[in-house]
């Protein structure tokens, strides 16, 4: 994923949780490289999503919140070069399904600082050219310091 | 203002219509048919399979010439992709003046072949990783049985080295028989393959008979060569899409005694091809010399039938099978 911007608009808003829905713009590139021998085995693939984005946020207390972002594509305009071919094509959710979501559990000790513990998985999945999936599953910790 | 706008459209519509030329070339009858004389006579001079073939390229002559008096401008395309079809060649084809080449006939057993072998369902069959060489052309292994494999991509110009092949041997060399894969490999410079060989025998072979302006110059011997021989039993893996210098390979080795040819007959495919320019800037690749099997048999068209035959579909394929490869694997126990 090299770019994402998300407009976010708030459903629900109230002391304790917060729902944001919106669209979303997304630039993202693939890259496959198998160690494998053989001829045309490369590609690359690049791709500009049009998606909506979903935010859910809830504190616990004053020092301890969770959220819930999530994505998907709706609508992507892909490419591929595999040696000399290129391809582009408008893709669907079926042909081309993007999602990815994020769990992240915040702790906040001090108004300037932010302790995180996260959960994040993406699946790929294009049907477009030769089938491609891909899934990654990450845990993170997160360090946010305020200027 | 609109006045000034009319006469604007006017000027820019007829400055589009006086530069006619500069978008669409223009094509007399003699530059189209300059085309089809040149192509004729190329193929007429160099190409060596019309009594293989049972072609009689006098009579085609009328037939196209008629066709290309009548065509115009980049028809005249058409009517050369035809005529060179008609020599029923993997190796020949055709491209524009800094347009791609056109390949003007896939040999049959090429497209029954395809998508047959998958370096994939190989991997279903080693229990460890097959290890690959820096250039992704080379990959190579040993099965739970104690058997070698190596399989090589590709035959084309200095996609690998002689250092990445003696990797691979060195890898496999204690193993009680070796499987050398080259299906899906469509061939490139017969030197590649002669490093191949010159590790895989122990004795030296001929090499193969090849016509070349009409004359069969002598055959040489190809020696052992490199650190050392791989002596125990060899089967080549071969299929469909096995292709020129690829088929050369398989024809020089299998004279070896020690080696077995398992799979598909190969594509049928060998020769020289050249590359002709045409005075409009198009150019022709054709075929220019044959060459045989070490019993004289012409690998074009023919090409090579394996000693033990035994076929692959995509049914197994999709399924996770490679029978060619389980034969060979099993074939040592």
């Amino acid at each position: 994923m090299l770019f994402h911007q998300a407009y976010l608009y708030k459903i629900r808003n109230d002391k304790k949780s917060m729902l944001a829905l919106g669209p979303s713009v997304s630039i993202s590139f693939l890259e496959n490289s198998p160690n494998i021998a053989g001829n045309s085995i490369n590609s690359t693939a690049g791709f500009l999503h049009l998606g909506i984005d979903g935010l859910f946020h809830s504190s616990f207390n004053n020092k301890l919140s969770f959220e819930i972002f999530s994505k998907l594509g709706i609508l992507s305009f892909g490419s591929k070069e595999n040696n000399d071919d290129f391809n582009a094509k408008f893709e669907t959710p079926i042909t081309n399904t993007y999602f990815n979501t994020k769990i992240q559990l915040n702790y906040q000790p001090i108004k300037l600082i932010d302790f995180g513990l996260g959960y994040e998985n993406y699946i790929t999945r294009i049907t477009s050219w030769d089938y491609y999936i891909g899934v990654s599953n990450n845990l993170y910790i997160l360090l946010k310091i305020t200027l | 203002m609109k006045y000034y706008l009319r006469i604007l459209i006017i000027i820019v519509c007829y400055g589009f219509c006086a530069c006619e030329s500069l978008f669409i070339p223009e094509n007399t009858d003699d530059y189209t048919l300059n085309d089809f004389e040149e192509t004729w006579k190329i193929v007429d001079n160099v190409y060596p399979f019309f009594e293989l073939k049972e072609i009689n390229w006098d009579s085609l002559h009328s037939v196209y010439r008629e066709e290309a008096e009548e065509a115009s401008g980049d028809e005249i395309f058409e009517v050369l992709f035809n005529l060179l079809k008609e020599l029923q060649d993997g190796h020949v084809g055709l491209k524009t003046q800094g347009g791609g080449y056109i390949s003007t006939f896939t040999p049959r057993r090429k497209t029954k072949d395809t998508d047959t072998y998958s370096p994939f369902v190989v991997r279903n069959y080693f229990t460890s990783e097959l290890r690959v060489d820096q250039n992704k052309k080379i990959e190579y292994g040993i099965t739970s049985n104690n058997v070698g494999y190596i399989h090589i991509a590709t035959f084309l110009n200095n996609t690998w080295t002689e250092t990445d092949f003696s990797a691979a041997l060195d890898y496999v060399n204690d193993t009680k028989g070796l499987i050398v894969d080259v299906r899906d490999n469509e061939g490139g410079n017969d030197g590649m393959g002669e490093i191949v060989i010159k590790r895989l025998i122990s004795e030296p072979i001929l090499s193969l008979p090849v016509r070349r302006s009409g004359e069969w110059p002598p055959r040489r011997f190809i020696t052992p060569g490199g650190e050392y021989q791989y002596t125990n039993t060899i089967i080549i893996l071969v299929n469909g899409l096995c292709f020129s210098a690829t088929e050369d390979f398989i024809a020089a080795i299998e004279q070896a005694e020690h080696v077995i040819v398992v799979g598909d007959t190969t594509a049928g495919g060998s020769s020289a091809p050249h590359e002709y320019f045409l005075t409009s800037g198009k150019s022709i690749r054709i075929s220019t010399v044959e060459i045989c099997r070490s019993d004289s048999i012409a690998i074009e068209w023919n090409g090579i039938i394996p000693d033990i035959q035994i076929s692959q579909i995509r049914d197994n394929t999709q399924n996770g099978i490679d029978s060619q490869l389980e034969f060979a694997i099993n074939y040592f126990d």
